[in-house]
């Protein structure tokens, strides 16, 4: 109702206010009328005097004039003086009265005009009284006078007559705009009175409803303060600075603080206790920035410490308050006695903890809700690392499957059970360690849901007396299976009661064959008296000289054959009944063994090589004859020394770093040294130094095999001197040869040039071979270059694609061919690439040579795989050779050829071996005589 | 005034050097061309400073006194010197010969062919190529 007062308040304020002003409007338009028109009348007024003095003055001219003409008294003519000034001054002004009434001028212009005249008359008539009285009677007579002076007196009273009537149509007007006047102001004084009074009564309403609200409010608050004082839980607010700005009574009460003492005195901080204030503080600036951005934070333990000191539990929970800015400005914290709940809970837990398994609680969810002490010990997870986690993190990760499908089951039927009975459970910890358990399932009602008591026992202890009971089983069991030695278990008359796979082996029977028969079938003939007797004697004795000592005798095979043996035999004694268990032991290995042995003891004894066996560390204890004369120690003098002895002082560490190796498990090494003898003197050995092993396999010392290479060394050291020597001779060969060669060359072409007609023709030709020659031993001093220079070349391999490389070689040497070259499928081979070029040159250059004296030259270039090798070929339908020459066929310098039936220098086959020798291939060669040749190359598939 | 210079040729073979010598004169190629006989002779001629700097050194490398190698390490370690085109002219087909000449960074190396015709070719090419086509750098 208020508000559409308000709202109508504007509306009806705007409808008075526009008619107010309408009104006002208004009445100032009609004063402006009675203004205006009183100011006209006062003008009308004027022009009625005005003209009422004109007419007099020009009576009193009259009169004055008049009486001059009867008395010729001068003193008459007064009036017409003065008045004729007076009238020129009053017609001026009604002159200036009349500017807006044309037909009023007009009528002053008129008037003006006839008191002109009229004084013109006066003038006249005095003028002619002066003259004669008669005179002045005959103008007189003429009534002219009476004439002007009437008219003049007709025009004024028109000039008055048109005031009059002005003014009384102005005075109705006036009239009217009074009237008009007076109504409006009347109006607006009722609006105004009117729009107060609205006004006040809208005031007065207002009043009556704000005052109600307000004894409603205080009403209200007095019982929200009740409801906040008495509430059964404490309430408290912080501002900005934390400091405790209200608190209710039930707190106060709880602490035994008066309000006085706290508010706007104490910090939140001061009510905790010590060890929560210490938590509170440690981590406000965190906690409190994460309170800030949430807004509220609940169920937070702490203890309240009294004004008593005493301590107690509260939960409380916390909204904060922020301003528009989004400023924090205060905290609402409601505060729950904890007391009780507490101290519920501390029986609850003391049950728990007491309790020797883990208890872990956990919701339908599988959240774990509560757990004990054990709990910890056995995962090594702390209680709140737990809580609130799933109970998987408990379960390993290869059960959690099966897991799951348990727990459904179990809340769909949930009553005290043992968990997955039959089946191996396990737990795993916080490290990922798994271990063996046991779990009792409970289900607890708890409010509204079901939550179920795992009791988890670790059973890894008895589970690893179980297991090792079970290993020691099956160790046994595997002994007898799997050992080599028979194990056979008797009874006391020497019937078979067990008879493992050893013995099968040992013997030829089977295990059905033996069992309960009698043992005699395994003893030979020459020892069953014996073996009898030996029965018998611990039938009566109890005892025999065998049990419990190894003895070596001979056994019977299925086949009949005998074999040594080695035998062990124990009893035992179970239920009345005496058992023997014998071991028996093949040592015909042995024996062949130690044979062997005693042969290779002869073989190393008589070597021609040395043969020293020294300990890791370098000791000998053992040395040969060739050892002996070698290097001339007798074996007496070097046991027990070190095999240093033998070294030269610049190879001491050789031998200690080949021996690390060994001990690091390379088998053997083989090597060429320098080794001193006795004598002093140096010699070079190829070593061999392999490790030598105990039957465990465990290296206990070093066999050394030296052989003297110092013989073989010195024919290298040779061979290597004449290789360096034809390096030099040929390096000089091809280079000062060379010089003089071009000399007689080209001094021979100056001579042909030249000299020619000096020459001759014997001359010229004789010049001729002169030059040809030169050039022939340029070809061979380069060919024998290469050559010798191939020798030394190092190998540089890699995969050669040959029929690329063919095709290449025919196009870039050979492109100007006449014959047919027919290229087969060529095999791809590691070589170094530019000599394998080289013997293709030749072997391709020299069938095209060869056959180009052939109508139809036809070449075949192939290859194929054979063994080890591939076998590449050029076959060619040339002029080919003679087998009986085969040998001279790779000869360096050898030709099968006349010079001048075909060019060469005799060195491309040669070099073709060379080369492909240095691959570890071979060459050779097929021809018929005038039919063709096939020449072949054979390179090994891996070097 | 300088001698001027244009080829200078070092090589102590008299017969080579009357052979390289005349091929050039065919070609109209030595007119300008100076023959000195050892290294030693050479690097004289270089050093003296009353001579032009040639446009080309026709170079042998197996010579008495100063041999070929030890002039072009002498020449092209000179920062002075280095920019003089050295051709080696040599018998030596070796390849220790061959690698270190370019190594030591000189600007041709040919093998003296044994055959005369061959000779003719590859000394009047050399001569063309040096003389003719060549643009040397404007000395000081």
């Amino acid at each position: 109702m208020l508000r559409t007062v308000e709202g109508r308040i504007p509306i009806i304020i705007a409808i008075s206010l526009s008619v107010v002003a309408a009104l006002g409007l208004y009445s100032f338009y009609n004063l402006q009328q009675i203004i205006n028109t009183s100011r006209l009348l006062t003008q009308g007024l004027r022009i009625l005097t005005h003209s009422e003095q004109v007419l007099k003055l020009v009576i009193d001219m009259e009169t004055g004039q008049r009486g001059y003409v009867i008395t010729q008294d001068s003193t008459f003519l007064e009036p017409l003086f003065s008045g004729e000034l007076e009238i020129y001054g009053r017609i001026n002004t009604l002159d200036s009265l009349t500017k807006n009434s044309p037909q009023q001028h007009h009528r002053i212009d008129t008037l003006r005009n006839l008191t002109e005249k009229c004084k013109a008359w006066a003038r006249l008539i005095i003028q002619a009284r002066n003259n004669s009285l008669e005179e002045a009677r005959q103008l007189v007579l003429t009534r002219r006078g009476k004439e002007i002076t009437d008219s003049i007196r007709n025009l004024v009273h028109a000039i008055q007559n048109h005031e009059r009537y002005e003014f009384a149509t102005k005075n109705t007007i006036t009239k009217n705009s009074l009237g008009n006047f007076q109504y409006s102001l009347l109006g607006f004084v009722i609006i105004v009175l009117g729009l107060i009074t609205y006004l006040f009564t809208i005031i007065v309403k207002t009043l009556k409803i704000r005052n109600r609200v307000e004894a409603e409010l205080k009403e209200r608050i007095t019982e929200v303060k009740d409801l906040y004082n008495y509430s059964p839980c404490g309430y408290l607010s912080v501002n900005r600075d934390i400091i405790i700005s209200n608190i209710n009574e039930t707190l106060l009460s709880w602490l035994g603080y008066t309000y006085q003492e706290v508010v706007g005195v104490m910090k939140y901080e001061d009510l905790l206790s010590d060890t929560s204030r210490e938590a509170f503080i440690t981590s406000f600036d965190q906690d409190f920035s994460n309170y800030k951005e949430k807004g509220f934070v609940n169920n937070l333990e702490f203890e309240f410490k009294r004004k008593d000191g005493s301590t107690f539990p509260v939960m409380v929970n916390s909204i904060a308050t922020f301003n528009e800015q989004g400023e924090f400005i205060m905290s609402r914290t409601s505060v729950f006695n904890d007391t009780e709940r507490k101290q519920a809970e501390r029986k609850f837990s003391n049950i728990l903890e007491s309790t020797p398994d883990g208890l872990v609680i956990v919701d339908q969810l599988g959240i774990i809700q509560i757990v004990n002490k054990q709990t910890e010990k056995l995962f090594g997870y702390t209680r709140n690392e737990l809580l609130g986690q799933p109970i998987d993190i408990l379960v390993p990760v290869r059960s959690l499957h099966h897991h799951k499908t348990y727990v459904n089951d179990y809340f769909s039927n949930p009553h005290p059970r043992p968990m997955g009975a039959g089946l191996d459970l396990f737990a795993r910890k916080k490290n990922g360690e798994e271990f063996p358990v046991e779990i009792s399932l409970s289900p607890i009602d708890h409010i509204n849901e079901t939550l179920v008591a795992a009791a988890i026992r670790d059973i890894t202890q008895r589970k690893h007396i179980e297991e090792l009971l079970r290993e020691k089983d099956e160790r046994f069991r595997s002994v007898f299976t799997s050992t080599h030695d028979a194990i056979i278990i008797v009874d006391e008359a020497g019937y078979v009661m067990d008879w493992n796979k050893g013995a099968e082996n040992i013997f030829g029977y089977t295990e059905a064959e033996m069992t309960g028969k009698s043992l005699t079938h395994i003893v030979p003939e020459t020892l069953r008296a014996q073996h009898h007797a030996g029965l018998e004697q611990f039938k009566k004795t109890q005892q025999t000289k065998i049990i419990g000592k190894t003895i070596e005798l001979e056994g019977l095979r299925k086949d009949g054959t005998i074999i040594p043996l080695e035998l062990s035999i124990g009893a035992s004694y179970k239920q009345g009944k005496h058992y023997f268990c014998g071991i028996m032991r093949d040592i015909s290995q042995r024996r062949l063994a130690e044979k062997l042995e005693r042969e290779m003891a002869a073989i190393v004894e008589h070597s021609e090589d040395a043969i020293i066996s020294t300990s890791i560390s370098g000791e000998i204890y053992s040395w040969n004859k060739g050892a002996e004369k070698l290097y001339g120690y007798p074996a007496s003098e070097v046991h027990g020394k070190p095999i240093s002895i033998l070294f030269t002082n610049h190879r001491k560490e050789e031998d200690q770093k080949i021996i690390e190796r060994i001990l690091r498990g390379e088998l053997t090494h083989q090597y060429e040294t320098e080794r001193v003898r006795k004598d002093g003197t140096l010699l070079y050995v190829s070593l061999t130094i392999s490790p030598v092993r105990d039957k465990h396999g465990k290296i206990v010392g070093v066999s050394r095999i030296s052989h003297d290479i110092t013989e073989q060394r010195r024919r290298i050291k040779e061979i290597v001197d004449l290789n360096e020597e034809l390096d030099a001779f040929t390096y000089s060969v091809s280079h000062d040869l060379r010089a003089p060669l071009r000399s007689i060359g080209g001094y021979s072409k100056i001579l042909l040039e030249d000299f020619a007609s000096q020459l001759g023709p014997e001359g010229e030709r004789l010049t001729n071979i002169i030059i040809r020659n030169t050039a022939r031993m340029g070809l061979l001093i380069d060919d024998l270059l290469n050559f010798s220079r191939m020798g030394r070349k190092e190998l540089n391999t890699s995969l050669v694609n040959m029929k690329i490389l063919v095709e290449r070689i025919l196009h870039e040497q050979f492109g100007d061919r006449r014959a047919q070259v027919d290229i087969k499928p060529l095999h791809t081979v590691s070589a170094d690439s530019s000599m394998i070029e080289l013997v293709w040159i030749n072997l391709i250059g020299n069938a095209l040579k060869y056959s180009s004296k052939k109508p139809h030259p036809i070449i075949e270039i192939g290859s194929y795989q054979e063994n080890k090798e591939v076998i590449f070929y050029v076959r060619d339908n040339g002029v080919g050779f003679d087998m009986r020459y085969y040998n001279k066929l790779f000869g360096v310098f050898q030709r099968l050829h006349k010079i001048d039936e075909f060019e060469g220098t005799g060195v491309g086959l040669a070099l073709v071996k060379k080369i492909v020798q240095k691959h570890y291939g071979r060459v050779w060669a097929e021809a018929v005589l005038t039919e063709g040749s096939t020449f072949y190359f054979s390179l090994p598939l891996k070097n | 005034m300088k001698n001027v210079v244009e080829i200078l040729l070092v090589e102590d073979n008299p017969n080579d050097a009357e052979l390289t010598i005349r091929t050039l004169k065919k070609n109209r190629l030595a007119n300008n061309l100076l023959h000195l006989t050892d290294g030693q002779q050479a690097l004289d001629f270089l050093y003296h400073p009353d001579n032009s700097v040639p446009r080309v050194i026709l170079l042998d490398l197996k010579m008495p006194k100063v041999d070929g190698i030890e002039v072009i390490k002498k020449l092209k370690s000179d920062s002075k010197k280095k920019a003089i085109p050295i051709v080696v002219l040599t018998s030596s087909k070796q390849e220790r010969d061959i690698i270190e000449s370019y190594k030591l960074g000189v600007n041709a190396y040919i093998v003296k062919p044994v055959d005369f015709d061959q000779f003719v070719t590859a000394i009047t090419q050399v001569g063309m190529f040096w003389l003719v086509l060549n643009q040397p750098p404007n000395y000081v």
